[in-house]
């Protein structure tokens, strides 16, 4: 019975005294915008750079772009994303106001995704059989089209774990935001421990977090069930 | 079924590690250190020399952990790859008394007290005030300075004193006197507060406005305020307290040799002494 009452003791003093769950409550508000609007900048930039990639290995075009996209590629995945993210916020942002913060590490985020999210969908597209364009070329599209209407959607099915992978990462790469003041899970989880004096916190932002994994994996299920529906078994 | 036992399982794992808390090692491990045994020559020119001694003790083996966060001049700061200070240089005293060998680690200051709490540190200095919550987590040694809080802000900002912070975004550092008493909204009503890790972050975005002051203790203010031509330190003091070192709670053992050679050091008039030395560097 001591246990349990040392937990609950515990847990009151982690969640509820003081209105404490207020800065858990607003962490997994930022948590979440910086995870979804990231995931959107990275996917969204993924695709463009993974498109140009390609387009520059299938036609030998777009020579300038395609090395642009490799000083990106580069840079990003050769630095840490604390670094970027501090970088970005003091010295790019620098005039930007302190409320600006979660939308500036969203963007930091978002950019440093983009990197990883262009290889994966990279890969996606390579993954599809060259039949398959030509395919889509012989019946009159042209390469856009292809690309559009037959080749990304294939793609797309393809890497779906993998960019399931790269948003639960981002979720959790989230984590360094408090460097520069953003009240995320950790954040809180900070704020919370520097007022009580206790490692406990630590575990409600771990729970918190292992909570919202979990969910973004079932929508990962889902969306998989739906896809699959249509597969010939 | 498997997902309830899962989650039951879960549930247990976490209430062990909250009820676990403080007695075990949860606490991050890799905290760099830096043993002042070997930084001696360069900071303490007016100190006889304190060779280091290897003396078998039960606590920490001989070697006496010490607390910090070394972003507060004068009490503690990195001087090239050593911390020194204020608080390093009686720590070193402390250490000498008991023929042990002091170790400075840095950390956040916000971890200090949970460092001490646990057992990771012997004791935490750290220019900290004495408040009651505080209290409630560890031990506090005798008085050794006091302290005022001041704000800090563009020597052009048009706030002049603490009822004119309302409305405004103040930078504080986490944990801080500061920053517990600034978050009662009913004392300082229309405070945005901005927590930092680093005083330097916060100068930075003061610079930048996009915070439009700091709180702080008088001194680390002072020290700012001499690097940045356009700080300007306000004359109201907003509060004033007292900084003490702290130990785990009930080591009566250890409080009572810091508390003598506090005590010692403070008759002496060294620690003025000592602080009057790190202001001038």
């Amino acid at each position: 019975m001591q246990f349990v009452d040392n937990f609950l003791t515990t847990l009151y003093k982690t969640v509820l005294a003081e209105n404490r769950w207020r800065f858990y409550l607003e962490g997994i508000g930022n948590t979440l915008m910086m995870t979804v609007g990231a995931s959107l900048i990275g996917i969204v930039l993924g695709i463009l750079i993974a498109m140009i990639k390609t387009h520059h290995n299938n036609s030998g075009k777009m020579r300038f772009l395609n090395w642009l996209c490799n000083v990106y590629t580069t840079v990003i995945r050769g630095t840490p994303v604390l670094v970027q993210l501090l970088i970005i916020y003091y010295m790019i942002f620098s005039s930007a106001s302190s409320s600006a913060a979660p939308y500036i590490a969203a963007l930091a985020f978002g950019l440093n995704s983009g990197a990883y999210v262009s290889e994966t969908i990279r890969g996606g597209i390579q993954s599809v059989d060259k039949g398959q364009t030509e395919a889509g070329r012989s019946l009159g599209l042209n390469q856009s089209q292809t690309m559009r209407l037959i080749v990304l959607p294939q793609a797309v099915k393809n890497i779906l774990p993998a960019l399931f992978n790269e948003m639960i990462m981002l979720l959790k790469e989230t984590s360094v935001a408090g460097w520069i003041q953003v009240v995320d899970i950790t954040r809180a989880g900070d704020i919370v421990r520097s007022r009580m004096w206790s490692f406990s916190p630590l575990l409600v932002s771990a729970v918190i977090y292992l909570v919202l994994v979990v969910a973004l994996t079932s929508v990962q299920r889902m969306i998989e069930r739906r896809l699959a529906a249509s597969d010939r078994s | 079924m498997r997902r309830i036992s899962l989650f039951i399982a879960l549930a247990c794992m976490c209430s062990m590690a909250l009820t676990g808390c403080g007695s075990s090692g949860s606490a991050s491990s890799s905290l760099p250190t830096s043993s002042v045994a070997d930084a001696q020559a360069g900071s303490a020119d007016d100190m006889p020399d304190t060779p280091p001694v290897e003396v078998s003790s039960p606590e920490s083996a001989g070697k006496l952990i010490m607390a910090t966060e070394a972003g507060f001049k004068p009490y503690e700061y990195y001087e090239g790859t050593d911390i020194v200070g204020v608080d390093v240089d009686i720590a070193r005293e402390i250490a000498k008394e008991m023929n042990m060998e002091l170790v400075v680690e840095h950390m956040e200051f916000s971890a200090i007290i949970p460092a001490v709490d646990s057992g990771k540190a012997d004791f935490g200095a750290a220019g900290m005030s004495i408040t009651e919550e505080r209290a409630q987590q560890v031990d506090f040694t005798v008085e050794y300075a006091t302290s005022k809080q001041v704000i800090l802000t563009k020597a052009d900002s048009d706030i002049q004193t603490a009822d004119d912070l309302s409305g405004k975004t103040v930078g504080v550092q986490l944990g801080t006197v500061a920053d517990l008493a600034l978050s009662e909204p009913e004392d300082f009503p229309g405070v945005k507060l901005e927590l930092y890790n680093k005083y330097f972050e916060a100068v930075n975005d003061l610079l930048s406005g996009r915070i439009d002051a700091i709180v702080l203790d008088s001194l680390p203010a002072q020290e700012l305020s001499k690097v940045n031509e356009s700080l300007a330190i306000r004359d109201e003091e907003i509060f004033t307290d007292v900084y003490a070192f702290c130990v785990k709670k009930g080591n009566t053992e250890l409080l009572d040799s810091i508390n003598t050679v506090m005590q010692r050091l403070m008759d002496e008039g060294k620690i003025a002494e000592f602080t009057t030395n790190h202001l001038e560097e």
